[in-house]
């Protein structure tokens, strides 16, 4: 009687141990997929032709207003029939910055200014403002391409 | 043959005869399946030099802690394990962000927006990196206060007491450290204004505060000091002293109730 339990209770454990190291077994296996997904070098996902448009009359003449590209903020800027595309984030310490109609860019947080190119000219930022190519085709704005 | 000429004896012989029998033929099959194995090939010869199966016995029958009541036994007993857990978590999510992440000030939030938004399962491993970073925090706050209530950091076991304070300030420091990584707004001021705070302290204030930050603010040089302490000179004290204390814990054993 007393040793048969024990060898029910040897049983019960080795078909208990024998569930953990299929479930644990399981477990990695399905752990390994993502994992190894993760670390195949994956391609640089650039998505599509990367352009992106928007009527002209968004951006009102002499005025700006900043859209979402490709992580990024973009400030676009409309001078007579010209538009310039820069990104908006200061490279100082990424606040946003605003078109001022005395002829610079500048940033409201520690008044860097920037000429049209992007160019520092006053202030904090440590890098120029990263330009972006664009053109106006049949009154839409075309960003990138 | 009768059953009345059976002697008891007999019975039992038979009996671990058959157990004999039985014991074989497992055997037989375990030994059938290492030869297969690479596994149990190596897995055997390890055992013959090192014995692994009796230190595995030996150190799975340790009593596990009997207190007073259930929740005692089960939940809260299990708070330092359920630590360990978390940290080898933060070992192998960390390990595999720092195959993508690139510490410098123009490129770090960059990194971290591909990870999350590029790399396949990017999202999964920061999240679990992230996540883990909190939770780990609470377990060990949690499993300190454990100790603390039941008493049992009382001799022979106040080292282990120590120990487990300093595990607790180097988690601290991990999670300071690593928030400063992603270079984003919330942890730049998070940084600049946590270090500002340093200036506070008598005499050395000022000179510490310009010792971590690296220079008079957070920058290129803050960056890349919080990303060695946080990626290798944290990770290995921390590797210290968790030996230290998991020695401790197997030489004292576990605290009796009061």
């Amino acid at each position: 009687m007393e040793d048969n339990s024990e060898r029910v209770r040897i049983r019960r454990r080795g078909f208990i141990n024998i569930l953990i190291g299929f479930f644990g077994g399981l477990f990695a296996l399905c752990s390994l997929y993502p994992v190894l997904s993760y670390l195949w070098p994956y391609k640089g996902a650039s998505s599509g032709t990367g352009e992106f448009s928007l009527p002209l009359d968004d951006v009102p003449q002499n005025g700006y207003k900043v859209v979402n590209y490709k992580e990024d903020k973009v400030i676009l800027i409309r001078l007579g029939n010209r538009v310039i595309a820069l990104s908006a984030i200061c490279p100082h310490l990424g606040c946003l910055v605003k078109y001022r109609e005395e002829g610079f860019i500048q940033c409201p947080c520690h008044d860097g200014r920037f000429d049209f190119s992007g160019n520092v000219i006053a202030g904090p930022p440590p890098r120029p403002l990263v330009s972006y190519p664009v053109r106006i085709a049949q009154d839409k704005i075309v960003l990138g391409g | 043959m009768s059953h009345i000429m059976d002697s008891p004896d007999k019975d039992n012989r038979e009996e671990s005869r058959k157990e004999e029998e039985a014991k074989a033929k497992g055997k037989a099959l375990v030994d059938i399946v290492n030869l297969v194995s690479l596994f149990g090939f190596l897995y055997g010869s390890l055992d013959n030099r090192l014995d692994f199966d009796e230190a595995l016995a030996r150190q799975l029958k340790k009593p596990s802690p009997n207190y007073r009541t259930r929740l005692e036994s089960n939940l809260l007993a299990c708070l330092g394990g359920i630590s360990l857990v978390l940290i080898i978590l933060q070992f192998a999510t960390g390990i595999l962000l720092l195959l993508y992440y690139r510490p410098t000030t123009a490129e770090a939030y960059q990194s971290i927006i591909e990870i999350t938004n590029q790399v396949p399962f990017g999202w999964l491993i920061r999240g679990l990196h992230y996540w883990g970073a909190n939770l780990l925090i609470g377990a060990v706050i949690l499993h300190m206060i454990r100790i603390f209530f039941t008493g049992a950091y009382k001799s022979p076991r106040e080292f282990t007491w120590v120990s487990g304070v300093v595990l607790f300030i180097i988690t601290l420091l991990l999670g300071f450290s690593g928030f400063l990584l992603p270079w984003n707004q919330l942890s730049y001021w998070t940084t600049t204004v946590a270090t500002d705070g340093m200036s506070a302290i008598p005499l050395i204030g000022e000179t510490l505060k310009f010792f971590v930050r690296g220079g008079l603010e957070v920058g290129q040089l803050g960056l890349t000091r919080f990303f060695a302490s946080h990626v290798v000179i944290l990770p290995g004290i921390l590797m210290i002293f968790l030996a230290i204390h998991f020695l401790m814990v197997r030489r004292l054993g576990i605290a009796d109730p009061l």
